[in-house]
């Protein structure tokens, strides 16, 4: 039989099958080596310029990984990460494999390394080998009694020193279990890393930036831009002189407080210390006051970007100190960018939108809304189930809505699983949103957290300048609802302005047929890639 | 709106409004090198396309005309191939020869968004499917001996499939 090229693949020249590549995961590329000599010479040629690889030892590991707090999470801002979210399976990384590596990719720029069995003297030869290499990271995890963990911090002590060698690696990250190591790394690399992102690892900063290491080098300037300690300490136990001398690079800080004292006699020093910030992350495990705070954010003039975090069942107070002084109006105009995961109730929301007026990117995790409604109105959920299975958004119910946005909606279908009930919150979610169009500047939202309802996501609507909306974690937002939410509000804009809804995995795989969208709505699915395929038909 | 003529590599002439030819880089290119504006008479020859393909290719071109530009956003949104509108899906419900003619056109044209969508389609079928199964639908015939199927085998061993 003569096989013909006339209607197959292989007609397609390297520049299209290269595109076509281009849409698969690394995993998959793996495979398609097998296909024939020419595939494999593209897949080849392809990941010579791979920047990015990922090594995990399972897909469950990712997912957890994916849960708040945790180092991976933290990294999502960092653009090595986002340059791409596949990755491969791996649980071996032994001599031979660190040369395949090598061999096959050797251009990286990024590789992260989570959990998989190393010896140090192989992964120091891929490190170095790696000529490019400008980020990593390992994440090192198990039961801190363990005689592996002990193990792996062991080996893991003998990358840190040997990161002097890697002359262009500027960022670092390293999560341990637990607070085993200290002070791991050799003074060449503190004085040349970029980004430091430890978890669990003790830095004495004193010992590294101590006057005499600092004045040896006037030609090289502290280079520390953005700085993890998630350990229980502070960047405050660093001398008056080591914060002088960092303040002047270190201009991202993102800090765990886990002593609520340390926290009140030691924030407001670093706000004061460190005045060139552009971001702060802080993460809390106790409660804070909004004044408090106000006082400390209104020391850094260049903040951008504010993050606060907190632990289940502490909050964000105003105690009744913060009265409608002057000093509490003053607003931070230099905010550009929130988030707020902690507890918080109604009336704090409504004045954050006078203290942050400027907001463009607000985070808010509407979980924890301490709703205030919860007397008035007693439960009665299991009445409503049944009458509701198919139930309509509540705009529908007040307004009579043309024909064609009903067929909108029973055409966008496909999470009937879902069981729906009547919760309380929907009122204060409404208001919350209501309180959210105060913030005109508003172009990116970002809603977490499970209790979330997607009723009140309909005053949405009325925000000018939204351009994107994301959704992760709500198992209960509907995803119907949210949908023609999204698509009404595509649909009120002139065509060239664009409005993306952002979808995490489980989120987005429930989407199983859409009507027809309008060309500025787009719908992106912003969790790594987990599973080979994505089953997501089209009608 | 102003119209132009297009002819295919097998001599049919289309006629299309000026907005949809614009929409491929390479038409875009030669009308303005050319200061061509409207309908002078001439035909613009496309070689490499034939007429069902760049029938279709108007097709495709006409419906998108007024597209907004892809949202730029620092995700790593280029590996998506799931966002496919349902439009796009039901154009490409072609056979196998035709989707890669009007691959190869799109890239020969350079219109971005039918590249796109095309080659996300493509991806699609390769998705979840063995090698096997992958030169089976494409009619790919396996030019590795299987020797050097055992030594790429054994390159990717670290790697866990599934």
């Amino acid at each position: 039989m003569i096989i013909t090229n006339e209607h197959t693949i292989d007609k397609l020249n390297d520049d299209c099958l290269q595109k076509i590549f281009d849409y698969l995961p690394i995993s998959k590329l793996i495979e398609l080596e097998l296909i024939s000599p020419r595939w494999k010479r593209i897949i080849d040629y392809r990941n010579k310029r791979q920047i990015s690889l990922k090594l995990f030892r399972s897909r469950t590991e990712i997912a957890e990984y994916e849960q708040n707090g945790h180092i991976y999470y933290q990294l999502k801002s960092c653009p090595y990460f986002q340059q791409t979210n596949d990755f491969i399976q791996t649980t071996h990384l032994n001599y031979l494999s660190c040369q395949l590596i090598l061999t096959k990719y050797p251009n990286l720029k990024m590789l992260l390394i989570s959990g998989c069995q190393w010896e140090p003297k192989d992964l120091i030869m891929l490190l170095i080998e790696l000529k490019h290499l400008e980020c990593l990271t390992l994440i090192i995890c198990g039961s801190p009694s363990s005689d592996d963990y002990i193990l792996s911090v062991v080996k893991t002590i003998k990358i840190c020193k040997s990161l002097d060698f890697l002359s262009k690696l500027k960022h670092f990250a390293i999560s341990l279990a637990d607070n085993t190591i200290s002070n791991p790394f050799n003074i060449g690399f503190m004085l040349r890393v970029y980004e430091l992102h430890l978890y669990n690892v003790n830095v004495d900063y004193n010992l590294y930036y101590y006057d005499k290491i600092l004045d040896g080098c006037k030609n090289r300037q502290l280079q520390l831009k953005h700085l993890t300690i998630n350990n229980g300490k502070s960047v405050s136990d660093m001398n008056v002189k080591v914060c002088k001398k960092l303040s002047s690079s270190l201009k991202q800080i993102t800090i765990k407080y886990e002593n609520e004292n340390l926290f009140h006699s030691q924030f407001h020093l670093l706000c004061n210390r460190f005045n060139l910030l552009n971001l702060l992350d802080i993460h809390l495990k106790f409660s804070v006051e909004l004044k408090f705070l106000h006082l400390s954010l209104s020391k850094l003039p260049a903040l951008k970007e504010f993050r606060l975090r907190s632990d289940e069942n502490n909050s964000i107070s105003n105690d009744g100190q913060f009265q409608d002084t002057d000093e509490f109006l003053r607003s931070l105009d230099s905010i550009e960018s929130l988030c707020f995961d902690v507890d918080f109730e109604l009336s704090i929301f409504t004045i954050l939108p006078q203290i942050f007026p400027l907001v463009k990117h607000l985070t808010i995790n509407i979980s924890r809304l301490c709703c205030t409604y919860n007397a008035q109105q007693p439960a009665h959920a299991n009445d409503d189930r049944n009458q509701n299975q198919n139930p309509e958004p509540p705009q529908q119910q007040q307004q009579q809505q043309e024909e064609q946005q009903q067929e909108l909606n029973r055409k966008i279908s496909g999470d009937d699983d879902i069981e729906y009930e009547i919760d309380n919150c929907i009122q204060c979610t409404k208001q919350m949103t209501v309180i959210m169009n105060q913030w005109s500047l508003l172009e990116k939202l970002s809603i977490i957290g499970n209790r979330c309802k997607d009723e009140g996501l309909i005053e949405l609507k009325s925000m000018p300048k939204l351009q994107s909306l994301s959704v992760a974690n709500c198992a209960e937002i509907q995803l119907r609802s949210l949908l023609s939410v999204c698509y009404e509000i595509a649909k009120n804009r002139p065509s060239s302005v664009s409005f993306t809804l952002k979808l995490n995995e489980k989120t987005f795989k429930k989407i199983i047929k859409l009507p027809l969208k309008p060309a500025n709505l787009f719908i992106f699915n912003v969790s790594p890639i987990l599973e080979p395929e994505l089953e997501y038909s089209m009608s | 709106m102003p119209n132009i003529k297009l002819q295919s590599s097998d001599g049919e002439i289309f006629e299309v409004d000026v907005e949809v030819a614009r929409m491929s880089n390479t038409l875009r290119t030669m009308l303005d090198d050319l200061g061509i504006e409207e309908d002078d008479g001439e035909p613009i020859p496309v070689q490499n396309v034939n007429s069902a393909i760049l029938r279709k290719v108007i097709q495709w071109a006409t419906y998108h005309k007024n597209d907004p530009p892809t949202p730029e956003d620092d995700d790593a949104r280029e590996k998506r191939t799931d966002d496919i509108s349902s439009w796009d899906a039901d154009f490409l419900k072609v056979d196998q020869g035709t989707l890669f003619e009007i691959i190869l056109a799109a890239n020969y044209l350079d219109i971005k968004g039918l590249l796109d969508v095309t080659c996300k389609t493509v991806a699609n079928m390769i998705r979840g499917k063995t090698p096997e199964e992958i030169r089976k639908t494409f009619n790919i015939k396996n030019d590795f001996t299987p020797q050097e199927e055992e030594q790429i085998r054994r390159e990717n061993e670290w790697c866990e499939e599934k």
